[in-house]
């Protein structure tokens, strides 16, 4: 099972030898970015929360907005996957 | 009654979908670590733990007997074996001799690889992970992850890291070469290189390639858990060997604790007066000619611009 | 022509503002050829360096700097983003009904210019092929790098003002389907699950969401992308808490200037005066004149601590500026980009008799240039003095550069006037 999950994921991610040869050590304390995030982020997301609750109670536009927010965020990330496959092709390799 | 069922479903949504997202971060975070985890059992690398002791590699630079090869008329050795022996790109020096102005007008010589800084700047800003340290201390690059930002180049104070602005023209052996992240040849264009401690020739059992190849034993490589340095020529007390000669790292205070130890001196072990200008030769490469080509090729007008 | 006859009792107001998608005339297509040409220059360019490496840029390692103009043009862009989202987000949460003509010309503005400060990047990456690799690694690398942090943040704030964007059209869209059959399916997607009694829910969506907004153009141009710079102890000039604000006030100072550029060049060009009031370049004027001096108190902050006891590497830098090679742009960019025009905005808030709305266009047009110098500013000198002792490097973009810059600001104009040839440009009354 794990083997093929393996393969699968070597498939968009080339296995190396680094996850072998990487040191546990941090060299810097490794959440200083998640507190980074936090900050900048969680804010957003009770906003976004807010925005959505409230009066006219009605869940059909925060429900579109919800949707649309991740099939944004996918068609984003997937363009960054379009974008590296179509220049492979286009950069010798 | 409508009203109710419409809330429920609202709340239901919210807190289903918020629950959602948050139990599929907290999933996926074991999941990375059992891939990591799997990959690395099934990875190829060389270092198999519990068999030998975990070295920390370390480099300690004697400037008393580095006379920058001036005395014997040659380029610097040290970079010049680096060169043959790791097809450096033209226009690169992996470990470069610098000749630094003294106080009183003088100058001494100072030969500067990569650091392979403890607290390495270049490692905390990679945003893909494709520079790393080792368990051995030696920070090293994946240039089949690295994405070329140069963001690490910007974030290392001791401007060590180099770019492949091109393909590099190298000799045809060069293409024989496996590559690994220890050994990185040929280089890859578009990525960043650097020098690795000659992590392949440690890996045999052998002193880095500047080690063996500086005329004058200037560089020492030493292992900080066994507390030992050689030159090649002789084995010192690494510790010892610091304190007495009054060892110092570059730059100190940025904090980002070098691996790299240098004893003050001016290449007087070998009679260099700091006031000695002969002429300080630059190394050379027999391949490359003259670096990456900048020249844009299917111009409409001709090669050159 | 044809679709307002059909129109039983045509709304002159909304006839007005939808002109641009009425009549499409040669005018336009002269524009778009004219904009096309150095975007297909810009894309051979671009090839030329896919296929020959950066080596085809003037940035040079390790004597030279290892970025660039690219590096400058993707701050300048992501700056430009903050503009629109912020007015609109102001207009809303304070209240500023006046302004609102201008909320979707910024807004647009926003979308457009974070897409080409990604293009921006992706251009001056050496291996544009594996930028994937920071989506996969992103999980590992978030905890300490600055650029995964960006790439999270812009992707959030792109998100967040695209969506913002859409539903604030969602009405005027109503009126664009029944208006013009032949695009209809069109608006009728982006109309998915619309019911007219929406309204008041995206107004109070809206209302949030702008807070939201406005937090993220503090987190963004005052937080992570000036963090790129500002957290590198290595590089003198960069190493400051002073980045954030810095960048932040660049970034609102250059998108208010292009707010008013693009409402100026838009109401010249569409016969739109009566409804883009003089009023609105006043006020947005005036304020932009404050923020550039403000701007210029910060580089009076950033210069004099550089130069007073600063250690010999933040004076060298200030120095390349002061009387260096940089001098030739530093002095213009200062006297004739900020302080000048800066002083021309301020003066039309105090006497009234003198305002202009050509003159603050140009004075905006002028500021809007000068922010693009002084990102580039920031990035070169810096990274051109060296770190060890050896001879020092120079950078001055080569063609292949100056070529893709201009043509990612040719697309960016082009992107947008394909915008107004699809969406009302400003909100349309009720029909």
């Amino acid at each position: 099972m794990i083997d093929l999950l393996l393969r699968l994921t070597d498939f968009v991610i080339p296995a190396n030898a680094i996850a072998a040869e990487v040191s546990d050590r941090q060299t810097m304390s490794g959440n200083i970015g998640f507190i980074v995030l936090a900050i900048i982020v969680g804010p957003v997301i009770i906003l976004t929360i807010a925005s959505m609750l409230g009066h006219p109670r009605t869940f059909r536009i925060p429900g579109l907005f919800i949707g649309s927010m991740i099939l944004l965020i996918s068609a984003i990330i997937s363009s960054f996957a379009a974008a590296g496959m179509l220049l492979k092709l286009i950069i010798p390799q | 009654m409508q009203r109710q069922n419409k809330k429920l479903t609202r709340r239901q949504f919210v807190t289903g979908s918020v629950g959602a997202m948050g139990l599929l971060a907290i999933l996926s975070s074991p999941f990375i670590a059992v891939l990591n985890r799997a990959r690395a059992a099934t990875g190829t690398a060389p270092i198999t733990e519990g068999k030998k002791p975990t070295r920390a590699w370390c480099m300690v630079i004697d400037l008393k007997k580095c006379e920058g090869c001036v005395t014997i008329g040659v380029p610097p050795q040290c970079t010049q074996a680096c060169i043959a022996g790791h097809f450096v790109p033209q226009g690169q020096q992996w470990i470069q001799v610098y000749e630094v102005e003294s106080p009183g007008g003088g100058t001494f010589f100072m030969p500067t690889p990569c650091y392979q800084c403890d607290n390495a700047p270049c490692v905390n800003v990679c945003p893909v992970a494709a520079t790393y340290h080792n368990k051995e201390g030696i920070v090293l690059i994946d240039h089949r992850r690295c994405i070329g930002c140069r963001l690490c180049m910007a974030a290392c104070p001791y401007q060590r890291r180099f770019f492949n602005w091109g393909t590099p023209k190298l000799p045809p052996e060069a293409a024989f070469a496996e590559y690994s992240p220890f050994y990185p040849v040929p280089a890859v264009k578009g990525t960043v290189i650097k020098c690795m401690f000659c992590a392949h020739m440690l890996e045999a059992g052998k002193l880095p390639l500047c080690v063996t190849g500086c005329p004058m034993k200037a560089l020492y490589m030493g292992d900080l858990n066994e507390d030992i340095a050689s030159n090649g020529a002789e084995v010192v007390k690494l510790s010892k060997f610091l304190d007495e000669n009054d060892a110092f790292r570059y730059k100190e205070g940025l904090g980002t604790q070098p691996r790299v130890w240098y004893l003050p001196g001016h290449g007087q072990a070998f009679g260099r007066k700091p006031d000695d200008h002969r002429e300080f030769k630059t190394p050379t490469w027999t391949w490359g000619d003259s670096g990456f080509n900048h020249h844009p090729g299917i111009w409409p007008w001709g090669e050159d611009f | 022509m044809a679709a307002m006859m059909r129109r039983p009792e045509p709304d002159r107001t909304n006839v007005a503002l939808l002109r641009p998608l009425l009549h499409t005339g040669q005018g336009f297509y002269f524009f778009a050829v004219a904009l096309l040409i150095p975007a297909a220059w810009f894309v051979y360019a671009w090839y030329l360096q896919l296929i020959r490496g950066l080596g085809l840029t003037s940035m040079r390692t390790p004597v030279g700097a290892p970025w660039g103009a690219y590096i400058a043009n993707f701050v300048f862009f992501v700056g430009l983003a903050h503009g629109g989202i912020a007015i609109a987000a102001a207009i809303r949460l304070l209240n500023l009904t006046k302004y609102t003509p201008v909320a979707r010309i910024g807004e647009v503005l926003t979308i457009i210019s974070l897409m080409m400060a990604g293009v921006s990047i992706t251009i001056d990456m050496g291996r544009p092929d594996r930028i994937f690799n920071i989506i996969i690694y992103w999980p590992q690398r978030v905890g300490t790098s600055s650029l995964s942090w960006d790439v999270t943040v812009i992707i959030i704030y792109f998100t967040l003002s695209t969506l913002y964007l859409w539903l604030t059209m969602r009405k005027d869209l109503v009126l664009c389907a029944k208006r013009f059959p032949k695009l209809s399916w069109f608006y009728k997607i982006l109309l998915i699950g619309y019911k007219p009694d929406e309204e008041h829910k995206i107004e109070r969506m809206a209302w949030w969401l702008s807070i939201a907004i406005v937090f993220l153009i503090v987190m963004l141009s005052g937080g992570v992308v000036p963090w790129i710079f500002g957290l590198l102890p290595s590089q003198p000039g960069w190493f400051s808490a002073l980045a954030g604000p810095y960048f932040l006030t660049a970034a609102i100072g250059s998108a208010i200037a292009a707010v008013i550029v693009v409402s100026g060049v838009l109401r010249k060009l569409f016969n739109w005066q009566e409804y883009i009031k003089p009023e609105i370049f006043k006020g947005l004027g005036t304020f932009l004149g404050i923020i550039t001096l403000f701007y210029i108190y910060l580089i009076l902050a950033e210069q004099l601590t550089m130069r007073y006891a600063a250690p010999l590497s933040e004076f060298l830098i200030s120095e390349k500026l002061f009387q260096g090679e940089f001098a030739p742009i530093f002095w213009p960019m200062l006297l004739l980009g900020f302080f000048t025009p800066a002083i021309i905005l301020v003066s039309q808030a105090i006497h009234p008799q003198w305002f202009g709305v050509t003159r603050t266009i140009l004075a905006s047009g002028a500021i809007v240039v000068a922010f693009w110098v002084k990102r580039f500013l920031i990035v070169v000198p810096s990274l051109l003095r060296p770190l060890l002792p050896f001879p020092e490097g120079s950078y001055s973009p080569s063609w292949v550069e100056w070529s893709i810059v201009a043509g990612i600001i040719a697309s960016a104009i082009l992107l947008y006037t394909l915008f107004l040839k699809v969406f009302p440009i400003v909100e349309l009354g009720e029909e």
